[in-house]
């Protein structure tokens, strides 16, 4: 009986959606109450949240008539609208049934808790919250008609049975399974989520009635119903997932009622059975349903009948049901659709009933264990009585829900076309082992035991009457077939196949399903009296890899992959990092350059042969940088490589790019010698396995740059700033276009980045110095060793301090000869700079290669002798020299950093064109002179201790 | 010679940029004329009233949609809506980073070159930490709405220089562990010099091609020219090589794990929220704006790196012991989410991606928040073990590390399934199916390791030094406040930062 076309949006008469509204809204305003009353009210503060159950019950009874009749209802609420993420909500037949049960047996639950929790002080409003919570979690799951509601109340109820499970945790291996409990019904989560999503994508909605009325196909509903399928049996402990609800059975025993075996695990059975009706036929899905869900019957069944812990007994005993119901509820036939919705609520009834039996037995007597039980019965007879009921309803017989769920159950197998035979055996055989179990329960709780101490205590009436209004419920609906038959069959209607007119009946007259509940019942019976013998029958079957086992070994190997994963690629070395990045900018964008596009120009190997031997000497150069293991080597080498480039650009036809660079790359040996001098001598040589990886990303890493250029350079064009420059150069001042730029045109430029170079120098002496706050820099009349006696020279002053073993006096005799022509040259670089190569930037660092010199030659303390000022004043000269000269021709000419050229005759020497331009350029060399002044002043000053263990010597010997 | 023209300002629209520009240079003059002992007194209340003033500015220039300076900022939707993600994760960073409660004088050192190890070290240890931080910090955050601002090629590179040194530097201040943390300021500096150099490089090559840096400019030339020219690709992977680096994707993420490990626990939130952000804000602009037009021939290499990102990210988590790694690692992976929802390539998408960067700052910085207060004698206890049992010593903080994990792992109410949804189901609805299939499983193996953290802290035994969780100052406190109502805030009534994200999704230009 689909429902009709078009959908409607809002409540059937507007009350369905406020009620609903209400009853939901009240669960969380209930359970925010109980955290914050539990403090002064105790264990009655369950009988508060007992409340927002009872009223969803209530709310629920009232819609019977118009549900069973078939008008739904629906709700529909935005939550995000921009994600399309709404709140839609369907009550129907399925819907109502799982709702009465989660809401009325709650409600019940929770009242028993308030007995049960009487005596414990801590933690009582964080259970009652979250039990609070997890109900209307359960009942939202229920109505949820959008597959994302589903999924986020599907969620809840997950991580609201972790907080309940977490609670109590005794033994390690206890809690441990209490974790892996987690971890499987999230990670299965995450795989209905995946299948949910695929769904509502290929059919377009995400509405689930929706989908059920205009089902999709294809290939991805498959992998969608595998997805959903691994998402229902892990919720609801099939196998291969079942150990986890053993494991949760460490939760306080309300908890393991309602969670464990009433509501919780029911979602994955609510969910095959919400789509069964739609996507029974879909290929995997009845073979996976039965084969699942009979074998985790089996096993349950098994497994159930060798526990001695009634509570763990109980539990295996849930996992053997909800096998029962998998495959009932999965079968998409309509018999087999009313068996499951009977069954259904006959197992919440008859389950919960047993755990809270078990919940007061194990207040009264101590312990749950079946060996040191005796006697229960005559004390607590009331509860013998009650769970006798819930008992009997579990061994399906007569006159209780059980047995009609049963009996249905075997019918719908027995249907003619249904051709799944060995369904059948294994049902039947799966019932024997529930009534050989049921048996066991019963006996083991409250059978004498000849020897074993009476211990139980008289529970009180309170305590027992919620339990066994649960378990005379459960009569009461076998006694009324047709109203069972009313709950349970508007489901079974929905599916499309199978109508074969099956009701609920107490007697259906002799046939096929009597004689198998008969056979069922003697059978167990006869298992149960030879339950002494089940050990042995245990030991002798073949070892089967346990479940857990299984699971774990999974975790240990994921580990163990993600391990070895990590340790080879996480590895803490700065070139393996750098290797992955050049790898992949070499092989991603390599591969696409070389393949596709345009490929690279033809190069030209060369304009004359001395460029390629100057080529090959780059090259030797680069690779000796790379094999060295001495700092000092592989520096003096890369400068080699530094003139070699410069002796490329002379052949080239520019000098004063080859002039800059020559200067440059001195300068920074230089300072490289005098930091290296602070550094242990060697690096640790490569070892010899990541040579070759490495040489390789190294040799693809130089194919892509130089690709990449030819490749580049075959696109270029002169822009047109270039051509002006050209043209301009001469007017602004000379035929040296790169000074004309520096000075003229891109004056302002210039300007900014020699204030950065000033600041650069300032900043970098600072922190170099820092270190030193309390030492300050050494003044000359704190040299103790200084002798006057020696006479001093003018160049050099500072040489004769230094121990003798350490001064070379070649070095100081050609620093001698030299200096005085270097400053010179320099002052030449400065004034010629228009027309020629040179310029204030190669002036100032010809000044400071003198500079240089002289430290070398003349120790550290020459540079301190000789300078008249602070390098901080020559920086601020400079400075005030070039911003300066940008305001005076502010103030001149209106234009800020505007020259003029002016000649002047030298006589024999010719003439020399003078720019106004050149102030700026010295103010540029002076720059440069300070900044090279101050690093090697800071450089040389100390020696900088550079591990703990030197600066701890240097302190020592400080003191 | 010509005049030169100053281009008009809308000084209105940038003026929250300023205002945290301009507390980072009063910081610097703080520093420098302050006297030792009120500098801290003097920059904290400084710097967070710079970013509120900045944040009430970002409010009141809302509806802007303004090219300026020239055309190289566009205050438009997305630049308004990423800086306000930024102030307003970058006040949480803040307050973390002013702490001194929790450790006496801060988590930073005193003084970053005094030699590790040292005796002058040691003296040092119990002075108040370098109150440089907090100029570093307004400089680094406003480097960071620079960058979302950006419209031309220069001044997205000058922004990410401004806002990736003062990271290098920050990264190397930590009080404890200085060798780490100076370790990891170094890879992080040369590594990001290097993706630095990518990023110039691809730039120049841009410019080649199109004679142009500003992104309108080169979204017409490469229009005009189609995917094949050379130029342009090589400049769009060089490009991409330097803004992937900074978002941690893979294969450029290596460096991620070590920095955020051996950085202060407070910088190294702050890279995670803000730095993330950031890096996303630009990739996005480049992406729709710069590169909308262009034939997606580029699309696999982007899509494959996606992939990776979210496998690595969440495959390298599962066997972490350290805390701040798993962090690390789920950041990449979670770069691997937001990446999903920029390869939607449309305005839901962007809206997705802008609103899960802000929902995943606040879940980050709570994040890391905890993990500054759960401390033994030697600092902070970052090894997993040292967690166990933590939730009977002090079941507040686990509780709230708890919520903050479930919110990592996705779960429903929480910002963290809002914001996965917004970006999956942008790239749904763009049929990237693969991606989204992927970023489920990712996901799905990625709440393992979280939830490993949930299990032990709350299932193990409190072994007899299992750490305690410190009593956070009023800081903390109020960082892990905001954090945990944003993550639970943007779970429950996602709709109006959304539907904000939604307003603020289409760029100009």
């Amino acid at each position: 009986m689909p429902a009709p076309a078009p959908l409607p949006t809002t409540g059937w008469s507007g009350r369905g959606e406020l009620g609903v509204a209400v009853v939901l809204g009240l669960h969380v305003l209930i359970a925010a109450a109980c955290a914050v009353t539990a403090r002064y009210w105790g264990s009655r503060v369950f009988a508060l949240g007992a409340l927002a159950p009872a009223v969803g019950f209530g709310w629920l009874l009232t819609t019977i008539p118009d549900v069973l009749t078939g008008r739904e209802r629906y709700a529909l609420w935005q939550w995000a609208p921009t994600l399309q993420l709404q709140i839609s909500l369907r009550l129907d037949g399925l819907a109502l049934l799982l709702g009465l049960l989660v809401t009325g047996i709650g409600a019940l639950v929770l009242l028993y808790a308030t007995r049960y929790f009487q005596h414990r002080a801590h933690g009582l409003g964080r259970i009652a919250a979250v039990l609070v919570l997890f109900a209307g979690s359960m009942l939202a799951l229920v109505l949820a008609d959008n597959v994302l509601a589903l999924y986020v109340a599907w969620e809840l109820t997950t991580v609201c049975s972790f907080l309940l499970i977490g609670d109590d945790g005794q033994q390690r291996e206890e809690r441990r399974a209490a974790g892996r409990a987690l971890l499987v019904t999230t990670g299965a989560g995450f795989a209905l989520l995946l299948g949910l999503l695929l769904l509502a994508e290929v059919a377009g909605t995400y509405r689930i009635a929706r989908i059920l009325d205009d089902p999709p196909d294809g290939g991805w509903v498959t992998v969608a119903v595998i997805l959903i399928l691994i998402g229902a049996a892990a919720k609801s402990a099939q196998i291969p997932f079942q150990p986890w609800l053993p494991a949760a059975m460490v939760a306080p025993t309300p908890i393991s009622a309602y969670l464990h075996a009433a509501a919780m695990v029911k979602a994955g059975v609510y969910l095959v059975a919400r789509l069964a009706p739609a996507f029974a036929e879909v290929m995997p899905w009845r073979p996976v349903v039965l084969t699942v869900g009979v074998a985790t019957m089996l096993l349950g069944g098994w497994r159930a009948l060798t526990q001695t812990d009634l509570k763990r007994l109980l539990a295996f005993g849930t996992i053997a049901q909800l096998g029962f119901l998998l495959a009932l509820m999965g079968a998409g036939t309509q018999t087999a659709a009313l068996a499951g919705a009977t069954m259904l609520l006959a197992h919440a009834l008859f389950k919960a009933t047993l755990f809270l039996t078990v919940g007061i037995i194990d207040h009264g007597a101590g312990t749950r264990d079946l060996r040191q039980l005796s006697g229960v019965a005559r004390r607590a007879p009331l509860l013998a009585v009650t769970a006798a009921l819930a008992c009997v309803s579990m061994a399906g017989l007569p006159p209780t829900v059980g047995y009609l769920g049963k009996e249905a159950a075997f019918q719908a197998f027995l249907e003619p076309g249904t051709g799944h035979r060995w369904v059948l055996i294994g049902l039947v055989t799966g019932s024997t082992l529930t009534i050989a179990y049921t048996l066991r329960f019963w006996w083991g709780a409250f059978g004498n035991r000849p020897g074993v101490p009476v211990r139980m205590e008289r529970p009180p009436v309170s305590f027992v009457a919620p339990v066994a209004l649960i378990a005379a419920t459960g009569v009461a609906l076998g006694l009324a077939p047709a109203a069972t038959d009313a709950l349970t069959a508007r489901h079974a209607y929905t599916h499309p196949h199978g109508e074969t007119g099956y009701h609920l009946e107490l007697w259906h007259g002799l046939g096929a399903p009597l004689y198998l509940a008969l056979l069922t019942l003697v059978a167990g019976a006869v298992i149960h009296l030879l339950r002494d013998q089940i050990p042995t029958w245990r030991a002798r079957l073949p070892s089967v890899p346990r479940a857990t086992r299984i699971q774990d070994s999974l975790a240990v190997a994921v580990m163990v992959g993600a391990r070895a994963v990590t340790t080879r690629t996480q590895v803490g070395s700065l070139p393996t990092y750098l290797m992955v990045i050049l790898t992949v900018v070499a092989v991603g964008p390599g591969l696409t350059l070389v393949l596709g596009g345009e490929g690279p120009i033809e190069p030209r190997l060369w304009d004359s042969p001395p460029q390629a031997i100057l080529a090959i000497g780059v090259t030797i150069t680069v690779a000796g940088v790379v094999m060295v293991h001495r700092r000092l080597i592989a520096v003096l080498l890369l400068s080699a490589v530094g003139y070699l480039v410069a002796g490329l650009f002379v052949l080239h036809g520019a000098p004063d790019l080859a002039l800059v660079q020559v200067l440059v790359e001195t300068l920074t040996l230089l300072v490289f010698v005098l930091v290296l001098r602070r550094m242990p001598p060697g690096v640790r040589p490569t070892a010899p396995s990541l040579w070759a990886p490495r040489a390789v990303v190294a040799v693809l890493a130089g194919l892509f740059v130089t690709i990449a250029t030819l490749t580049v350079s075959a696109n270029h064009a002169p822009s047109p700033a270039t051509q002006d420059y050209l043209r301009l150069a001469p007017e602004a001042g000379g035929p040296n276009v790169v000074n004309v730029i520096v000075t003229e045109f891109r004056a302002l430029d210039t300007l900014g980045e020699i204030t950065v170079l000033a600041i650069a120098a300032t900043g970098v002496a600072s922190l170099i110095l820092v270190s030193h706050r309390t030492g300050g820099v050494p003044r000359r009349e704190t040299i103790a060793w200084r002798s006057d006696n020696i006479p001093r020279t003018r160049l050099l002053p500072a040489a004769h301090q230094q121990a003798p073993g350490r001064r070379t006096l070649l070095l100081e005799a050609i620093t001698r000869v030299i200096h005085p022509s270097m400053l010179v040259v320099a002052s030449y670089l400065l004034l010629v700079g228009l027309h020629r190569p040179g310029g204030g930037f190669a002036a100032g660092l010809v000044v400071g290669l003198g500079m240089v010199l002289r430290r070398l030659a003349g120790g550290s303390r020459e540079l301190w002798e000789i300078t008249p000022v602070p390098p901080g004043v020559l920086l601020g000269t400079g400075l005030f020299l070039t911003a300066g000269y940008g305001l005076a021709g502010l103030l001149w000419t209106g234009d800020p950093l505007s020259g003029a050229v002016y000649t002047v005759d030298l006589g024999p020497l010719g003439h020399l064109e003078l720019a106004t331009s050149l102030i700026f350029e010295a103010g540029i060399a002076v720059i440069v002179t300070g900044l090279v002044l101050d690093i090697l002043r800071t450089l040389g000053a100390y020696d900088v201790p550079t591990s703990p263990a030197e600066a701890v010597n240097a302190e020592r010997s400080a003191r | 010679m010509e005049e030169l023209h100053l281009p008009p300002i809308d000084y209105a629209a940038i003026a929250p940029l300023l205002l945290v520009f301009g507390a980072g240079c009063v910081g610097v003059l703080v520093e420098a004329f302050v006297p030792r002992a009120w500098r801290y007194r003097v920059q904290v209340p400084l710097l967070l009233a710079g970013l509120v003033a900045a944040l009430i500015a970002l409010i009141s220039v809302a509806d802007k949609r303004v090219s300026t300076a020239g055309g190289a900022l566009a205050i438009d939707g997305p630049a308004l809506f990423l800086q306000g993600g930024l102030v307003a994760l970058g006040i949480v960073s803040v307050l973390l980073i002013a702490e001194r409660r929790v450790e006496r004088g801060g988590a930073f050192v005193a003084q970053a070159s005094v030699v590790a190890g040292t005796d002058s070290d040691r003296r040092q240890s119990s002075q108040p930490g370098a109150t440089e931080v907090y100029p570093l910090t307004a400089f680094a955050l406003g480097g960071m709405m620079l960058f979302c601002a950006a419209n031309d090629l220069v001044t997205m590179f000058v922004a990410l220089e401004v806002f990736s040194l003062p990271l290098y530097l920050l990264c190397a201040l930590a009080r404890r562990r200085r060798l780490l943390s100076q370790e990891a300021s170094v890879k992080y500096f040369l590594l990001g010099a290097f993706s630095s150099a990518f990023f110039l490089y691809g730039v120049a090559l841009l410019y080649g091609f199109a004679g142009t840096m500003s992104f309108t400019g080169l979204r017409e030339a490469a229009a005009e020219a189609g995917s094949e020219d050379t130029l342009l690709f090589l400049g769009i992977a060089m490009l991409s090589v330097g803004l992937l680096f900074k978002a941690a994707m893979v294969p450029f993420h290596v460096w991620t794990p070590d920095v955020y490990q051996g950085a202060p626990t407070p910088v190294t939130g702050m890279m995670a929220a803000c730095t993330k952000l950031a890096a996303f804000g630009g990739i996005l602009r480049v992406f729709t704006v710069g590169f909308a037009d262009i034939n997606l021939d580029w699309e696999p290499i982007l899509i494959a790196v996606a992939i990776a990102t979210m496998l690595v990210g969440a495959v390298m988590a599962v066997t972490q012991t350290d805390i701040k790694r798993l962090l690390a690692y789920s950041s990449i992976a979670n770069a691997g989410y937001v990446f999903t929802g920029v390869l939607a390539l449309s305005e839901e998408g962007v809206a997705g991606t802008m609103f899960y960067l802000v929902a995943y700052g606040f879940t980050v910085l709570a994040a890391f928040a905890v993990v500054t207060l759960v401390r033994d004698a030697d600092g902070e206890a970052t090894h997993l073990s040292r967690w166990a049992g933590l939730g009977r010593r002090s079941p507040l903080f686990a509780g709230l590390f708890t919520v903050l994990m479930l919110a990592f792992a996705g779960i429903p109410l929480t910002s963290g399934f809002t914001s996965k949804f917004a970006v999956f189901s942008a790239a749904l609805g763009a049929d990237q199916v693969t991606l989204v299939i992927v970023g489920l499983i990712s996901s799905a193996v990625l709440a393992f390791p979280y939830l490993r953290v949930v299990v032990l802290m709350y299932l193990s035994e409190p072994a007899e030094d299992t750490p305690t969780v410190s009593l956070p100052g009023v800081f903390t406190s109020l960082a892990l406040v905001i954090g945990l109502v944003a993550t639970i805030g943007l779970g429950v009534v996602p709709g109006p930062v959304l539907e904000l994200a939604e307003q603020a999704s289409s760029f100009i230009g």
